[in-house]
């Protein structure tokens, strides 16, 4: 065994040459190999990146109902506690709330339906590239703008407030009685101005103009820049129609034609207070330390948030299949590579242990005469292989590691190809590599499989030599 | 349909007809009317066929109305998240072919002032605070009226129960109405017409005819589907009392059997038949 | 000349295991490159196939404007006779199907949800869309299954998505009421409907927001005439988008149309699809190099194993510009011979996956089932010729360049030396 060993090893060293050869084709295949899957995972963690940082994040969180309907009250109650909660797990990197409702801004004599989203603009910027957006003037100020109190009535304003409907109402009977003899009572004097303080304290309207940041498609639509006042129409969760004055601070463009044309981004606390959603939110957007570990991620909310308040926790990958469904087929194409790198590695290494045989066949033949077994030739030979196949994938390894950290710190432009955006986001030109366990060891172990299974041939073949037929061939 | 302060009679048909379904419907007449002669001479029509069950609806529909009407009432919603009060003016002119409304919030505070108007299929709303008209879009059509369980939808709506259905009598009984007193009970089944645009399945309903053979609703269950057994949405009508010299029912109200509990309920003050309203009356100017 | 051919060919068949060693790999490297890259090409295609069959098309064509307010107002009005005018000019065309994109609400009873509406010509619109795609369907029929004449019930069909009808919560041949904002008018317009289908894509937004119609139906609802929203081309090649977009902006008149690609329109999917791309040349790069190696490996190994042959010609008085020249036509006998059947053979492949597809949830299991609606059941393989031919030709120089250096160290050798080695 030892000494099948220490021929093994001196057969390597004796055809220095071509073992050279074979060794560097092997350490090529693997380096490359180690490569490839550096890149895939590379180019995969790049559709992830540009698909979650434009909007989505790794994982949200939602009511169970509120993705299918998109109903206003399907919340997620107590948000702060929730989103200090999740922030708290392990692997968790931020979390940030957001709120959506439906709108009709105006300006002018242009009124347009929007899509109302509040977002904390602090943790919002840690989760997605939202804050960043920005085309024109600027992201949403970080403090939510101050808004009064609302207080309940008092006794008093109470009873004064069924007065004034009285009131009212006792002037639409005049104005009904009236009707037929033209012109109509004008109203009491002093109701609006009564009713104004009154709904002042109910729902207070703040002390300026809320910020709000419209894609660059609605700000042209309606004709608004930045500091303009423009007018929402809303319906908040009592099924109020409310209105207030808002102030464009800034244009946003994502990329996405429905975003840009339809979206406008509101302070979280503002678009609470608006829609009389205090403390709730419909999405809790959440980025992961580790893009990889979301889905792990996400199922481990699920479980730390049970118990509570039903809640779905879904990673992106359940959010968006359609990018899930590019990135599996791209797996799946690299990996049909990877699979055709290591057959021309195989067949390189069956090649080489086939001549070596056929050309050693006096020498195997001899030393099957002076008494070595058949299978102890079949064993030098794989053993042989094995020993070559070590060395060259030790050398394949420190090839691949260094590509890839090249890759990783360099890049690769990829601008060559053209322009690129995913989800409207633009995708940095520079393709980089990525390093994982499994896309080290995977090359390895099938690369040395792959030359025991190609050694095999040869090893048999040499095994099988006869003793006279090899000395008779010299 | 839905009350007679919600009830906006269709003003303008959205008549599709491609020329092959007149064609079909063409057909189908000259088929059909010699073979009905056939039939009700063969065995003696039934008395439910005769009844104009299409007019007392109508006539049931059109009770809360005249020509035009001025009318104050109050709503009461019940909800889980929330329970309010409105106390509203509504106007309604239905002497064109397109009819028009206004409803005018007169409290609380909070939406006093407040108007949604319809004229011409049209629906604005009016908000005080900040003088701003807002004409309705599509999307909001869904959306429940001042969240109520009647829905913007209900303001717009074009069914017409007398007129957008099939009319089948399923059951009349004698019986006895506070204030009228005796009275006859009628339950009709209304089926919509093939093409109707109307998204109910089958409408209930339930009417009586006092002496003088004067329809007043009773009450009306809305199915999704025919074949439902359980109604989406039931209005009843109750507490009859005179107002402007006329006998109708004052208070109506809104069940989702889906939600128990819930309920929204709306309830006549005044009203007043007849009004001299003009266009004026639903312009701009008197929203604010 | 011909001697060095002879004794080449020779060579070649005197040592038959060995050239058969050598053309295995290289005959494996052809094929299987011919056959990964049509894989790999018709992995792309198709990507871009499901992006464009939801609702898309390679070319479309709109009113000037309406990309950035798809309203009412933006509509093609001379539709028809555009379409005819492009019917006529596109040669490249295999269909054009017109859509009408409404918002409207679609409500059954006390349900009500706001959605688009896509009028489509239901004959046209099964052959080019995934929605309309039988296979789309969970319940129900296309609407271009459904009988042109209506049948007795007389309400036009509909056909919505999965989460759509649970939301509604509606069934095949339930009756629903659509109501939109026709154009230029402040009323609405409403029609029932019978959902006569359901359709399942996996896109949230398509399964739960879109309903089809028939055109027809769509521009009745609107009150419209013949306007539709979008020309959607078809061509028989996405390879020729370009160009023919191009074209077609120089033709229309600008200021009335805008003509834009799909990639234009669905930036997202050509971004993944580039990159993609971009990955897959990267690693046909490596590729490329392993396969160089490999070749080189071989070639330098038969080479020394044959210093004394060689030897024994260079003292046979071969000059060793002789010896270069043998070496190089075995070289290209060997690669010519190589790639006709690595071609043949990568070709073959190419054939079957091109005709039959690859199944890859066959192939990979279930992996795929949580996108997997979004694929397509298989992949069909297509070749770029001229990137077969690139290919085929790389490997032929690359084999030539490879043997430089075998042959330049057999031509090298001391003739003595060498016969008296091995």
């Amino acid at each position: 065994m030892n000494a099948i060993a220490r021929i093994a090893f001196r057969n390597l060293g004796r055809n220095r040459r071509r073992s050279l050869i074979t060794g560097a084709g092997i350490a090529l295949g693997v380096g490359m190999c180690i490569a490839v899957l550096g890149i895939m995972e590379g180019l995969s963690a790049e559709l992830i990146n540009g698909t979650t940082d434009g909007q989505l994040g790794h994982i949200q969180v939602h009511h169970p109902d509120y993705l299918s309907r998109r109903q206003l009250l399907k919340t997620v109650q107590q948000a702060p506690v929730l989103s200090e909660k999740v922030a708290a797990q392990p692997g968790i990197a931020a979390v940030s709330g957001r709120l959506y409702g439906w709108a009709y801004l105006s300006y002018r004599q242009r009124a347009i339906g929007v899509q109302l989203l509040g977002v904390d603009p602090v943790h919002e910027g840690a989760v997605t590239r939202m804050p960043r957006q920005i085309v024109a003037g600027s992201f949403l100020p970080a403090a939510p703008t101050p808004w009064p109190a609302s207080k309940q009535l008092s006794e008093a304003q109470a009873a004064q407030d069924r007065a004034l409907t009285e009131q009212a109402i006792a002037s639409a009977f005049d104005q009904i009685e009236q009707l037929d003899a033209a012109p109509a009572v004008p109203a009491p004097a002093g109701l609006a101005a009564q009713t104004q303080a009154i709904v002042e304290q109910i729902a207070p309207t703040p002390s300026k103009p809320p910020a709000v940041v419209l894609g660059n498609k609605l700000a042209r639509n309606l004709g608004v820049r930045p500091g303009d006042l423009v007018t929402v129409l809303y319906e908040n969760a009592q099924g109020a129609q409310l209105s207030l004055q808002v102030q464009v601070v800034g244009i946003s463009r994502t990329g996405t034609d429905l975003l840009d044309r339809t979206r406008a981004l509101l302070h979280l606390a503002d678009l609470q207070q608006m829609l009389g959603l205090q403390e709730q939110v419909h999405e809790l957007a959440i980025r992961a330390q580790q893009p990889q570990q979301a889905q792990a991620l996400a199922a481990s909310l699920q479980q730390v948030l049970s118990g509570g308040q039903a809640l779905s926790v879904q990673d992106w990958a359940a959010l968006r299949p359609d990018i899930l469904a590019l990135i599996t087929s791209n797996r799946m194409l690299m990996g049909s590579l990877v699979f055709i790198v290591f057959l021309i590695a195989g067949s390189g290494v069956l090649n080489t242990m086939l001549m070596s045989v056929l050309e050693r066949q006096k020498e195997l033949s001899m030393m099957k005469a002076l008494g070595l077994s058949a299978p102890g030739v079949t064993w030098l030979v794989l053993l042989e292989t094995l020993l070559l196949t070590l060395l060259a994938t030790a050398a394949g390894l420190v090839l691949g590691l260094g590509l890839i950290l090249y890759l990783q710190q360099v890049g690769w432009d990829i601008r060559s190809f053209g322009e690129f955006s995913l989800s409207g986001v633009e995708v940095a030109p520079v393709l980089r590599a990525e390093l994982t366990a499994s896309g080290v060891v995977i090359p390895l172990v099938a690369m040395w499989l792959i030359a025991i299974l190609a050694a095999l041939h040869p090893a048999i073949r040499a095994a099988r030599i006869s003793p006279a037929l090899g000395m008779r061939s010299a | 349909m839905l009350s007679p302060v919600f009830h906006l009679r269709r003003s303008r048909t959205v008549h599709p007809s491609p020329f092959r379904w007149k064609d079909s419907m063409a057909t189908y007449r000259t088929l059909t009317v010699p073979l009905t002669l056939l039939l009700s001479l063969a065995a003696h029509a039934s008395a439910a066929d005769s009844l104009p069950l299409q007019q007392w609806i109508k006539q049931a529909e059109t009770i809360l109305r005249g020509d035009t009407s001025a009318a104050i009432m109050s709503m009461k919603i019940k909800k889980e998240a929330y329970q309010r009060e409105y106390d509203l003016m509504v106007l309604t002119d239905d002497r064109a072919e397109s009819s028009k409304v206004l409803i005018k919030m007169l409290g609380p505070a909070l939406w006093r002032g407040n108007a949604t108007v319809k004229v011409d299929d049209k629906i604005s709303f009016y908000d005080p605070r900040n003088s701003r008209v807002t004409v309705m879009g599509s999307s909001m059509l869904g959306d429940n009226w001042m969240g109520s369980h009647f829905s913007n939808d209900d303001l717009m709506r074009e069914t017409d129960l007398s007129r957008h259905y099939d009319y089948q009598l399923l059951q009349q009984q004698a019986g006895q109405e506070e204030g009228i007193g005796a009275v006859r009970h009628y339950t009709i089944k209304l089926s919509p017409k093939p093409t109707a645009p109307v998204a109910w399945g089958k409408v209930v309903y339930q009417l009586y005819l006092d002496g003088q053979q004067r329809a007043y609703p009773k009450q009306l269950d809305y199915f999704q589907r025919a074949e439902d057994a359980q109604a989406a949405r039931t209005l009843s009508y109750s507490a009859l009392k005179a107002m402007d010299g006329k006998t109708v029912p004052t208070r109506m109200t809104m069940l989702l059997p889906a939600k128990r509990g819930e309920f929204t309920e709306i309830e006549y003050r005044k009203l007043k038949f007849n009004v001299k309203v003009s266009a004026e009356n639903f312009g701009e100017r008197a929203l604010q | 000349m011909k001697l060095e051919r002879k004794l080449a060919m020779r060579n070649l068949l005197r040592n038959r295991q060995r050239s058969l060693l050598t053309s295995i790999m290289i005959v494996a490297t052809v094929s299987l490159m011919i056959l990964f890259q049509g894989l790999s090409d018709g992995g792309h295609r198709a990507m871009v196939d499901i992006g464009i069959k939801m609702g898309l098309g390679h070319v479309l064509v709109y009113q000037q404007g309406y990309n950035d307010d798809p309203s009412l107002e933006h509509l093609l009005v001379d539709a028809t006779a555009t379409g005819q005018q492009l019917q006529q000019s596109v040669p490249e065309l295999t269909h054009m199907v017109r859509r009408l994109h409404l918002n409207g609400l679609i409500q059954a009873g006390a349900n009500g949800v706001p959605i688009t509406l896509s009028g489509v010509d239901p004959g046209l619109e099964v052959q080019v869309s995934r929605i309309a795609d039988r296979k789309s369907m969970m319940a129900g029929q296309t609407l271009a299954e459904l009988p042109r004449e209506r049948s007795g019930h007389g309400l036009p069909g509909i056909v919505i998505g999965e989460q759509l009808a649970r939301n509604l919560e509606v069934g095949l041949g339930d009756r629903v009421t659509v109501s939109v904002k026709p154009k230029g008018s402040s009323d609405l317009s409403r029609e029932a409907f019978l959902v006569t289908g359901i359709f399942k894509t996996g896109m949230q937004e398509l399964d739960a927001f879109w309903a089809e119609l028939d055109i027809a139906d769509a521009q009745r609802l609107a009150r419209l005439g013949q306007e539709v929203s979008v020309l959607a081309l078809y061509l028989d090649d996405v390879e020729k988008v370009g160009p023919v977009a191009a074209r077609l902006a120089s033709q229309l008149p600008a200021d009335k149309y805008e003509v834009l690609r799909w990639d234009q329109v669905a930036p997202e999917l050509h971004s993944a699809v580039m990159l993609d791309a971009a990955g897959m040349y990267l690693l046909m790069v490596i590729v490329f190099v392993v396969v160089a190696a490999a070749i080189l490996n071989t070639i330098l190994i038969s080479v020394m194993k044959r210093t004394r042959e060689f030897g024994v010609m260079l003292a046979l008085g071969a000059s060793p510009a002789l010896v270069v020249r043998v070496v190089f036509w075995e070289a290209l006998f060997l690669a010519l011979f190589c790639i006709a059947l690595g071609g043949a053979l990568g070709y073959a492949g190419h054939h079957h996956f091109a005709t039959e597809g690859l199944n890859f949830r066959e192939v990979f299991g279930t992996t795929l089932e949580a996108g997997g609606v979004l694929l397509p059941d298989r992949f069909f393989s297509f070749i770029y010729p001229g990137k077969l031919a690139f290919c085929l030709l790389f490997v032929l120089l690359l084999t030539l360049l490879v043997t430089i250096y075998p042959a330049i160290r057999a031509s090298r050798l001391a003739p003595v030396e060498a016969t008296r080695h091995g």
